[in-house]
């Protein structure tokens, strides 16, 4: 598949939380019936404990692609999508999948020593870090096929939005409210995405938002997750690809990378190893901050997928955004992919900034080094200069 | 379609144990915890140590049984699940290997140790020269090491017992195998790693650690002083001490192993030490020419 245009895009996400006092960390807020809704054994206040988000600019707006993993599982409830830059259009998109490719594609790559254990056929002796630990937690999202109603709110619309919420039963934390109110005014939008599970007469628990695509109107690529700071104990898990004509850096929080070292490790531990060394780095940071993951073309992508054997069509997410008209403008393969990750806890949670950057590519990639293992010999004939010195005796 | 690979996982009927956690790159087995074995090789007990500078007759020979501890250490800089740590292993004693060394005449000497050879040539002799002291250059070759030196020496006394103050300058070379033990934390088996077939229900095993080639280039600079006293005619016992100073020119560690490990290598070093050595030699005695007896005049002619 030439790697050249790629459709467009468009989209928009948004995202949802708890409800009632319970904390939850997200993107966006996950509420919960306030007042017992259709069925009393419906779970209260789940929580989004991992978030996924694809943010594309545009021509003149960007698309956001925002999936969030729920900490306990749900039954029912809405998710509250902030719009950054407020919607374009009133339509939440659905896509199936493809995110999952792109991260694949993106995590830290192990090369092996010629000889080494786990080459994946047509490998190349390398295969993607994601055999087990957070990395597979963050993308193994569960059931996302219940898709609920939608309803797009435009800038400004606090009011209706709160209005809404109420008039469903759904009762959102007196700071998350006015949190609403500071958004709307500022100009976002949001959206309602509700999670319907009651299924051939029961509930049953979901344990991911489903993945919706929204188009913004601001060419900003912006996570948001401010409003998940009111609702949340447990610690966010957030990882963020964008899409642009360079690479993009966070602004509002901080940036480092992952220290690894030469490997003295079996293959088999490199997930494991890597996922402390993250944590490390995000510990080590000066402040709350983004680890960078990935930055490079996505031709540099494609590539990288024909070299590990991946079966999927890298950019498929990007062909079927377009495909639907959420992508707008073309997705030339010169356009940068980058990737970034953290951990956060809720008084940390801040909607962050992604603004173009003049560094290069970066990718993440264990394996042995190049050891200079040359001998020395010490062979100079210090004493030579002796030798002709006669001698008495 | 790929070739397939070959894999870690040991073959029915292999019957090696296999290594927890080993990494692939890297076959070097793991050695019990010890010193350097860098001494081991070396000529005169230890890399670096003084020589007498003076010569020795052809077909003369010298004895050496000598010891040293070096103070500098080996350091592996490794990052762990949990932050940085550095393995250290010490020089540690050295030596302890008998040496002989024969004269060829003409200031040139061979001496023979284990998988090693060291030759030394006065180019300055106060044994056949009309000067206060000694200046010899050698080289040694081994099977992994290698070195250069320059030294000085100067007795003092005579009859039967002599001290001579001796130092230098020696750069040298060694390859050895080293291995680093490390600490439950930094264990594989106890970060939640998976086991499978590598990984031994035995986390205690004594082996887990980084096992590697180290390449070592350093210089020493060593001061001592000879004890040397007269036994026969010819012969003497001479008992040798001193100290000095080493500092590693360049370090290199590769060929890596680590057993039951969960580390990243950053970086690694040694570092300056201090020595001390001590020994015995049993060689000729030494006579400077100085202090031979001076002709006796010729009586004078008497005029009839």
């Amino acid at each position: 598949m030439t790697p050249a245009l790629r459709g467009a895009l468009a989209a928009a996400t948004a995202g949802a939380l708890l409800a009632q006092a319970r904390p939850a960390a997200a993107t966006g807020l996950l509420l919960s019936p306030a007042g017992g809704l259709a069925d009393d054994s419906a779970p209260a206040a789940p929580a989004i404990a991992q978030a996924r988000a694809l943010l594309i600019e545009d021509g003149d707006g960007a698309v956001m692609v925002l999936q969030g993993q729920l900490e306990d599982g749900a039954a029912e409830g809405a998710w509250l999508v902030p719009l950054p830059g407020g919607p374009v259009g009133s339509s939440v998109a659905f896509v199936d999948d493809g995110l999952e490719t792109l991260l694949s594609l993106t995590d830290p790559l192990f090369r092996f020593a010629a000889g080494g254990s786990g080459c994946l056929a047509g490998s190349g002796c390398s295969q993607v870090v994601r055999d087990s630990g957070d990395l597979a937690e963050v993308r193994e999202f569960g059931d996302t096929t219940r898709r609920g109603q939608t309803s797009v709110f435009p800038a400004g619309a606090a009011d209706a939005l709160l209005s809404e919420l109420a008039w469903e039963g759904y009762a959102l934390p007196d700071a998350a409210a006015a949190q609403v109110r500071d958004l709307a005014a500022q100009g976002w939008g949001f959206a309602i995405v509700r999670l319907r599970t009651r299924d051939d007469g029961g509930f049953s628990p979901v344990d991911a938002t489903p993945l919706v695509a929204l188009r913004t109107a601001e060419p900003v690529l912006t996570m948001p997750m401010a409003l998940t700071r009111h609702s949340s104990a447990a610690e966010l898990h957030a990882i963020v690809l964008t899409v642009a004509d360079e690479r993009r850096d966070p602004t509002v929080l901080g940036a480092t990378e992952v220290r690894l070292g030469a490997p003295l490790y079996a293959p088999r531990e490199a997930p494991v190893f890597y996922q402390a060394r993250l944590r490390v780095a995000l510990d080590e940071a000066p402040g709350p901050a983004w680890v960078l993951e990935y930055a490079n073309t996505l031709d540099a992508v494609t590539r990288r997928a024909e070299e590990i054997g991946a079966l999927d069509d890298p950019l498929l997410l990007l062909d079927r955004l377009a495909a639907r008209g959420v992508l707008q403008a073309p997705q030339t393969s010169a356009r940068w992919i980058s990737r970034w990750r953290t951990y956060l806890p809720p008084d940390q949670l801040q909607d962050e900034v992604f603004a173009p950057s003049a560094r290069g590519a970066y990718a993440i990639e264990l394996g042995p080094e190049g050891w200079v293992a040359g001998a020395w010999l010490l062979v100079l004939p210090l004493g030579a200069w002796g030798l002709g010195r006669r001698r008495r005796g | 379609m790929a070739p397939p690979q070959p894999t870690l996982r040991p073959r029915p009927g292999d019957r090696r144990r296999p290594h927890p956690g080993t990494s692939p790159w890297g076959a070097t087995r793991p050695r019990a915890r010890g010193g350097w074995a860098l001494g081991a090789v070396s000529l005169g007990g230890a890399p670096g140590l003084p020589i007498p500078a003076h010569s020795i007759d052809a077909g003369q020979v010298a004895f050496d049984l000598q010891a040293q501890v070096d103070t500098a250490q080996l350091q592996a800089d490794v990052l762990t699940p949990t932050g940085s740590a550095t393995l250290t292993e010490p020089l540690g004693l050295q030596g302890l290997e008998p040496a002989f060394r024969i004269g060829l005449g003409r200031g040139h000497a061979l001496g023979f140790a284990p998988w090693e050879l060291r030759w030394t040539y006065a180019f300055v002799d106060e044994r056949v020269d009309d000067s206060p002291f000694s200046l010899a250059s050698s080289l040694e070759l081994g099977l992994r090491s290698a070195g250069l030196g320059l030294w000085a020496s100067h007795q003092r006394g005579g009859g039967k017992a002599a001290l001579r103050p001796l130092g230098g300058v020696w750069a040298g070379y060694a390859r050895d195998t080293v291995f680093f033990p490390i600490s439950d934390d930094q264990r594989a088996s106890a970060q939640g790693g998976s086991g499978g077939a590598f990984v031994e229900a035995d986390t205690d095993a004594p082996d887990a650690g980084l096992t590697a080639v180290a390449r070592l280039v350093r210089v020493q600079i060593p001061v001592g002083i000879d004890l040397s006293l007269r036994v026969g005619d010819t012969a003497a016992l001479t008992v040798t001490a001193g100290g000095g100073w080493s500092a590693p020119l360049q370090t290199e560690l590769d060929t890596r192993t680590c057993v039951d490990c969960l580390l990243g290598l950053e970086g690694y070093s040694s570092s300056r030490g201090w020595t001390a050595f001590a020994g015995i030699r049993i060689e000729p005695w030494m006579t400077p020419y100085r202090t031979h007896p001076a002709p006796a005049d010729p009586a004078p002619e008497v005029s009839p």
